[in-house]
C-alpha cells in the first residue's frame, strides 16, 4: 500500500458531511418492492410444489456437469431432424433443465408452431452470471438491454426484448448460441442446457408474463421447439 | 406490511422449516435499507433492483446455511452488497440516473424542481461512482447508511482495518472531486480525520 494516508481537514469533513447529507435516504419504489415480495412468493410456492416450475436443489456439482456434459453429446445428433415433428402434433412435454445448479422442471410444454424462428439477438447475457451456478437467474428483460447494432429496426418497433445465451460455463461445455426473444420485462429464472421429452435442449424460464421456451440450438437460426406462454411474444 | 412480532432469527428459522410467509416478512422489514445499500452502491435504478431481487432469492434458497454468526440483516446487507459488487464487476461501467417515472393520474412536478433533483442526485450519486467498487460500498454503509465500521466489515466479509482503510481513501477521493467541482475549498491546512471507529455521520447498526 504506497497510497499517502494525508488526513481530511475539518473542512473537508463539514463538506463530505454536508454532500453525504444532501441525499436522504432512498426509499424503495412500490414497484420495486412489489416485483421482490412476488419473486420471493413465487419461490415459496415453487419450493411447496404448487407452482411450475419446480425448483429441487441439486447437491453436487459434478451433476450439473454430468447433465449438461450428457446434453450437450446427444444434442448433435438428437435435435435436428426433432423440430418439424414436435411442431406437427398437439402433444405435451416436459422441459427440464439444471439452470442454477437446480433441477427445473417445465411440464405441459405446448410444442411450438412450425417454422416458429426466433433470430434477432438484442441482449448480451454474459456468461460471468452463470458462474458458480448462478446460471442467468434474475435477469430481467429491458429497453436498456437492447443493443443497437444488433437490433433489427422490426424488432425494436415490436417491443420485445430478446435474450441471447451462451450456454456452457465453468465445467459445462460451451453450446453454440441460440436467441430467443422475451416479453419485455420479463424476469428470467433460468437459461441452461437441458432436455425436452428425453431430448437435449436448451430451455429458457421467465416469469411475469410466465414463459418457457424450448429451443433446439442445433439449427441455425434457433428454433423454438416447445414453449408456454401467458402473453404472446409475437 | 410487517406487523410480525417474531424476531428477524425467528422469521428465518421459521421459512427455512417451510412457513411460505416468512421471508416475505422478512424482506418486508429491511427493503428499505436494503434498496438504499443497493441503489448508493450500484450504477443505477434499474442495477439496484435486480440486484435486490437476486440477492433476495439467493437468501431465500440458501437460508439453511445461515449459522447465526451474526445478525439477520447484517446476512442480507451481506448478500445484497455482494450481489451489487458481482454486477459491477461484470459489467461495464455506465453511469446514469434515471428520472423517476410519473404514474399515470399522478400529479407532475414542475420541470424544473424535477432536474434540480435529478442533479442532485447526479452530484452524489456521480462522485460516488467515480470511487472503485469496494470503497464505495464502505463509504455507504458507514457514512451514508451510518453502520459502524466493525458492522459494516462483517457486511462486507473483511477486518475493520480494511473497512477504514477503504473509507478513508473514499473520503479523500471524494473531497477531490467536490474540489475539482468547486464546491470544495482549495484549503492546504490539514487537519486530522476522524478517529478510529468515528464516522462522518455517526450512527450505527
Amino acid at each position: 500500500m504506497t497510497q499517502e494516508q494525508t488526513p481530511l481537514s475539518p473542512e473537508d469533513q463539514q463538506a463530505l458531511a454536508r454532500f453525504f447529507e444532501s441525499e436522504p435516504r432512498p426509499q424503495i419504489p412500490p414497484a420495486v418492492r412489489r416485483s421482490v415480495a412476488d419473486a420471493i412468493a413465487a419461490e415459496a410456492r415453487n419450493r411447496g410444489g404448487e407452482q411450475e416450475p419446480r425448483v429441487v436443489r441439486v447437491p453436487r456439482t459434478w451433476q450439473r456437469s454430468y447433465y449438461v456434459t450428457a446434453a450437450a453429446s446427444v444434442a448433435a445428433v438428437a435435435l435436428v431432424g426433432l423440430a418439424v415433428p414436435l411442431a406437427s402434433d398437439n402433444r405435451t412435454g416436459t422441459g427440464t433443465t439444471t439452470a442454477g445448479g437446480s433441477v427445473v422442471e417445465c411440464p405441459e410444454l405446448v410444442p411450438a408452431a412450425s417454422g416458429h424462428r426466433y433470430t434477432e439477438a438484442t441482449m448480451w447475457q454474459d456468461t460471468e452470471h452463470m458462474r458458480d451456478g448462478e446460471g442467468c437467474a434474475g435477469h430481467v428483460a429491458e429497453p436498456d438491454d437492447v443493443v443497437s447494432s444488433e437490433l433489427s429496426a422490426p424488432v425494436a418497433e415490436a417491443g420485445p426484448a430478446a435474450v441471447r445465451a451462451v450456454t456452457g460455463s465453468g465445467s459445462a461445455v460451451a453450446m453454440p448460441e441460440c436467441v430467443a426473444r422475451l416479453s419485455l420485462g420479463s424476469r428470467i429464472s433460468g437459461v441452461d442446457i437441458g432436455s425436452y421429452s428425453g431430448h437435449a435442449a436448451v430451455v429458457i424460464t421467465a416469469h411475469r408474463p410466465e414463459q418457457v421456451l424450448v429451443l433446439d440450438c442445433d439449427s441455425n437460426p434457433p428454433v423454438v421447439m416447445a414453449q408456454r406462454l401467458e402473453r404472446s411474444i409475437e | 406490511m410487517t406487523t410480525d412480532d417474531r424476531s428477524d432469527e425467528d422469521l428465518l428459522q421459521a421459512h427455512v422449516a417451510g412457513d411460505p410467509e416468512a421471508f416475505g416478512l422478512l424482506f418486508g422489514r429491511h427493503a428499505d435499507r436494503l434498496w438504499a445499500v443497493a441503489l448508493r452502491t450500484s450504477r443505477d435504478p434499474e442495477e439496484a433492483a435486480d440486484a435486490v431481487q437476486d440477492a433476495m432469492l439467493s437468501a431465500f434458497r440458501r437460508a439453511q446455511t445461515f449459522r447465526g454468526q451474526s445478525k439477520v440483516s447484517t446476512w442480507l446487507h451481506r448478500i445484497v452488497v455482494n450481489a451489487c459488487l458481482d454486477r459491477m464487476r461484470s459489467r461495464r461501467a455506465r453511469p446514469t440516473v434515471s428520472l423517476p417515472e410519473q404514474g399515470v393520474g399522478q400529479t407532475l412536478a414542475e420541470p424544473r424542481d424535477l432536474i434540480e433533483e435529478h442533479e442532485t442526485r447526479l452530484t452524489v450519486r456521480s462522485a460516488l461512482l467515480q470511487l472503485p467498487p469496494e470503497q464505495r460500498a464502505a463509504v455507504v454503509l458507514v457514512d451514508l447508511e451510518g453502520w459502524t465500521v466493525e458492522g459494516a466489515a462483517r457486511v462486507l466479509d473483511c477486518p475493520a482495518g480494511t473497512v477504514k482503510s477503504r473509507c478513508h481513501r473514499g473520503r479523500q477521493r471524494l473531497a477531490e472531486i467536490l474540489r475539482n467541482r468547486g464546491e470544495l475549498p482549495n484549503v492546504t491546512e490539514q487537519s486530522r480525520e476522524p478517529a478510529v471507529g468515528e464516522t462522518l455521520r455517526g450512527g450505527s447498526a
